[in-house]
């Protein structure tokens, strides 16, 4: 191989991992509703303000710089020392930060090279959020209404079987069989519709009984 | 201005030390081919790093920072690797070393690692280049006076960039087989350096959370903010405030290896050579 073949084979695997990497950034703008927004100013002390509150949930830091040369960093790190979220080089006029989703509990505020308020705290307290599967089961559950309306509007005025936990229809077969989730036997349906609409109330010889 | 300044510098020299190494080793080998394909590699990452940045932008994403963090500690790692390969293998060949590096036995013997070290050439601007893309196009955005700001970042690099074609240079007009020791002293911090400096970025990426304890205070050495802590850090890997598991490690390697550099490489024994003295025999009739 010679060389101009190799370079070129170790960007292509290069780029693939900058676009991996670019992949799993987070977003940083466009979060759903409630993200709490703090704000932290570097001082030659450090942080300021150095203890900090908030409610458990999504929370996007702002750490921008107070005029200060040494200090140029902000960690935040549980009570063990793993740093959760971090923003370096933060310098005059050069704002950042980054969002994260906390627990309750304690965490401390890192500055490193801080004189006096290097170490600070954030205290998360309140009620736990529950574990909805984020964005996605809200997204999800809307599409599969909306589909569900799609799928009564052109079958007809079939009433359809009832709505899981997760939102999504559970259809059980008349002979008993295993059931099944909308998705798959929506997408069977349609393809009743398509191929002449009567056979849409029933879709692989199973019949769907309404709750 | 300052500030951007500072950070451009330390950031780029990390980059830039570990290529004009490489360079010198390739030049010094006689392996121009290779060299040119470096050379090469480094445009290419420079452009993709720049790239990348720009990228992150235009979609609105931060730059993720653990993922980030990680590929540093590795890249990190491979490059003591690497280095301490190199001082290994010039103390092998201590006395004819400039010859050495030229023989084609030699060659033959790393051929296998001469790729290698291109390779190492672009992952090393990789590894510092996607942050500092980002850092550099945040300068121009920066609140207050942009220009200045952006400005200092590209003249941080662009030092850094002068830094290591100093070391190309210098490196390929040394005479290696007198300046041998000092040569590899200067290795073996360069690694030390890239030891603590993995440590560290290991811990920011959440793989190393033990010994994070202060083990001492530094900062009249690498006073922050400062041009001189840039270089500091960026060329010997020290922190303002070292942790205990960063000291260690940078112990831990330097002292072995500075042993291992400076001793002879044949201790004196009765009745063996040195230098065509005889020594005499502890047991020897007279």
């Amino acid at each position: 191989m010679n060389a101009q073949a190799r370079i070129v084979g170790v960007a292509v695997t290069l780029v693939a991992i900058g676009a991996g990497l670019t992949g799993c950034g987070t977003s940083s703008g466009g979060s759903s509703g409630t993200q709490q927004k703090l704000s932290v100013t570097l001082t030659d002390a450090g942080c300021s303000p150095s203890h900090l509150s908030a409610k458990p949930g999504s929370i996007a830091f702002t750490v921008t710089n107070g005029g200060t040369g040494k200090v140029s960093e902000l960690e935040l790190k549980n009570q063990q020392g793993i740093i959760l979220g971090e923003q370096e080089n933060v310098v005059a006029g050069i704002s950042g930060g980054f969002s994260l989703n906390l627990e309750p509990g304690r965490y401390i505020l890192s500055c490193p090279n801080g004189s006096t308020e290097d170490n600070g705290s954030l205290l998360v307290k309140g009620e736990p959020v529950a574990a909805t599967g984020g964005a996605y089961a809200a997204v999800l559950s809307e599409a599969t209404r909306g589909y569900q309306t799609y799928v009564i509007g052109e079958t007809g005025k079939r009433p359809l079987p009832p709505v899981d936990a997760a939102g999504l229809r559970l259809l059980r077969p008349a002979d008993g069989g295993r059931p099944r989730t909308a998705g798959l036997g929506g997408l069977r349906a349609r393809r009743a519709v398509v191929n002449g609409g009567s056979r849409g109330e029933q879709v692989s010889g199973a019949r769907y009984e309404s709750a | 201005m300052l500030p951007t300044f500072v950070i451009g510098l330390r950031e780029g020299v990390e980059a830039s030390l570990i290529v004009g190494i490489i360079a010198a080793f390739l030049r010094q080998s006689g392996r121009s081919r290779e060299l040119r394909a470096m050379w090469l590699g480094v445009a290419l990452a420079v452009m993709l790093c720049l790239g990348l940045a720009i990228g992150l932008q235009v979609l609105d994403r931060e730059l993720p920072a653990q993922q980030q963090e990680a590929l540093e500690t590795v890249v990190a790692a491979i490059a003591v690797g690497m280095v301490t390969f190199m001082i290994v293998w010039m103390r092998g060949h201590a006395r004819t070393l400039a010859a050495d590096l030229r023989a084609s036995a030699a060659g033959a013997l790393l051929s296998g690692s001469v790729w290698a070290l291109v390779a190492m050439a672009f992952i090393a601007v990789m590894r510092e280049g996607v942050e500092t893309a980002v850092f550099m196009l945040a300068a121009f955005q920066a609140s207050g006076d942009a220009t200045s700001a952006g400005l200092g970042a590209v003249l941080g690099i662009l030092l850094a960039a002068a830094i290591g074609w100093g070391i190309y240079r210098g490196g390929v007009r040394l005479n290696l087989d007198r300046f041998f020791r000092l040569t590899a002293v200067v290795l073996v911090l360069v690694a030390a350096g890239l030891v603590a400096s993995a440590i560290h970025t290991a811990h920011e990426a959440t793989w190393f959370n033990s010994l994070q304890g202060q083990a001492v205070d530094l900062t009249w050495l690498v006073r922050p903010g400062t041009v001189s802590s840039s270089l500091v850090t960026g060329v010997l890997g020290i922190q303002p405030q070292p942790t205990v598991g960063e000291a260690l490690g940078w112990l831990l390697f330097a002292i072995p290896m500075l042993v291992y550099v400076l001793l002879p490489r044949q201790l004196p024994r009765p009745g063996v050579r040195v230098g065509g003295h005889r020594r005499p025999q502890p047991d020897t009739a007279r």
